[in-house]
């Protein structure tokens, strides 16, 4: 049988084709361009979820530790045994107040077992924490100190450029200042305190009467600024002019970097508060909390 | 031949174009995305605001004159006591972020708002607040908390302080 070369039955129409093809080039941009947008936004949840919660445990909790048979939330006395798991806090019971010990110890636990172990305990790739000043900010970081180096300041530098989220927590400290007499009880005697400190440092001058030896002496408070290359001591005055008044002072003005300090009191009763991990704020020495995370 | 159905080709490449172009601007679209990126800066300027006032509510120092409970106390028609805590917060938040404080209280009729800052904020604000509460004895004379019918004795004022937050 001999098949007529017109029949055109069965064959496909050149317009079936083009939309066919057509058809299948958009659905296949949309398979790929869909999960790519949900890739993107899934990053961005995660990044802020994770560095919110970093913040917020390490804020608010005191963390944990257990071997199996006991536990507590003392970690900062276990961690260094082998069958001991944590959970690494830094409040010292109230929420946002932190432990000075406990802190210390966070830096050494990331000294001793690494970066790694620290990310898989919060389940973040890269991140950075540290404690910071109040008007510290990302462009110009300013840590708090403690002994010479900075309280807290563990894991990669943050990068300038990409998606970094970083949260912050407002905290303070539990017995994190040190407070000295300077009241110049002998007449006619000043008194003297000296001091090597790494600024920033917080030194708070409360002076609860400015007449000791009777009127007429006038009363300051005089800081010998010192420092490694300088040819002499700076030396400021509270106040730079006339006599003081009862109140609180505070230095906010010194040079940034290691200095000897020697402070003199003159015809006054008060007390010199100091601390080099924060701000002297409504009786408290507060920081920042930073958490960043990529 | 038959030339039936030939316009159906540019129908269809009209219609793929078309649902190219839907597709694209729909998913291309910021909005699924933007909410996400405000929410983090909520999340901060909340987080701030809850900070501040349990750092600033420090019964323990009262006679600091940046705690909150040494603010409150204090005012009255004639001093006002509040500005170094204004002075202190505004330490504690970074360069761009602004606020008001105002305190609710209650004067036997009706809930009042005391304005500690007159700030105008923006459209998008976050507003956090904490409940404090004062002996009345503390208070000075002509507090705007006490009321005059009991200020002789002493009776527990609730006090709630809301601290308002934008970003300029």
């Amino acid at each position: 049988m001999v098949k007529e070369l017109n029949d055109c039955k069965g064959q496909l129409s050149l317009d079936v084709l083009v939309a066919l093809t057509i058809f299948m080039v958009t659905f296949i941009f949309i398979l790929q361009y869909i999960p790519s947008i949900f890739v993107v936004q899934r990053s961005d949840i995660s990044l802020t979820a994770n560095a919110y919660r970093i913040a917020s445990l390490l804020s608010e909790s005191p963390g944990y530790w257990t071997n199996g048979s006991c536990n507590g939330t003392d970690w900062e006395n276990h961690w260094k045994s082998d069958d001991v798991t944590i959970r690494v806090g830094l409040s010292d019971g109230n929420p946002c107040e932190l432990s000075i010990k406990k802190i210390l110890n966070f830096s050494e636990l990331y000294n001793y077992r690494g970066y790694d172990y620290i990310a898989n305990m919060f389940g973040v790739k890269n991140y950075n924490i540290s404690i910071q000043y109040l008007d510290s900010n990302s462009s110009n970081p300013i840590y708090s100190y403690y002994n010479g180096k900075p309280l807290l300041l563990i894991g990669l530098p943050v990068p300038k450029y990409g998606d970094v989220l970083r949260f912050e927590r407002i905290v303070y400290f539990k017995n994190a200042s040190v407070v000295y007499d300077i009241t110049t009880s002998q007449k006619g005697v000043n008194r003297t305190k000296l001091f090597n400190v790494t600024t920033p440092s917080t030194f708070l001058f409360v002076v609860t009467n400015t007449s000791v030896w009777g009127s007429g002496y006038g009363s300051w408070i005089q800081i010998k600024v010192s420092r490694k290359g300088w040819g002499g001591p700076k030396i400021l005055r509270i106040p730079s002019k006339g006599t003081l008044s009862p109140g609180i002072y505070s230095v906010s003005n010194l040079p940034s970097g290691l200095l000897n300090l020697t402070i003199v009191s003159h015809n006054l009763a008060g007390y010199l508060i100091y601390s080099p991990v924060g701000e002297y704020v409504a009786g408290r020495i507060a920081a920042k909390l930073v958490v960043c995370v990529w | 031949m038959n030339d039936k159905g030939q316009t159906f080709t540019l129908e269809s490449i009209v219609a793929s174009l078309l649902l190219l172009v839907v597709a694209y601007f729909l998913f291309r679209s910021t909005l699924l995305i933007a909410p996400q990126s405000a929410q983090i800066t909520d999340v901060q300027l909340s987080q701030y605001g809850k900070d501040i006032l349990r750092l600033f509510d420090n019964p323990k120092q009262s006679l600091l004159n940046d705690t909150l409970e040494y603010a409150l106390e204090h005012i009255n028609s004639s001093n006002s006591s509040t500005l170094s805590l204004i002075n202190s917060i505004k330490k504690c938040l970074p360069k761009d972020v602004m606020f008001n404080l105002d305190v609710y209280y209650y004067n036997n009729t009706s809930i009042l708002d005391y304005k500690i800052t007159h700030n105008i904020p923006t459209s998008n604000t976050i507003t956090v607040s904490r409940y404090l509460v004062i002996d009345s004895s503390n208070f000075v004379n002509n507090s705007p908390f006490v009321t005059k019918t009991a200020e002789s004795s002493s009776y527990p004022v609730v006090l709630e302080v809301r601290l308002t937050l934008w970003r300029v």
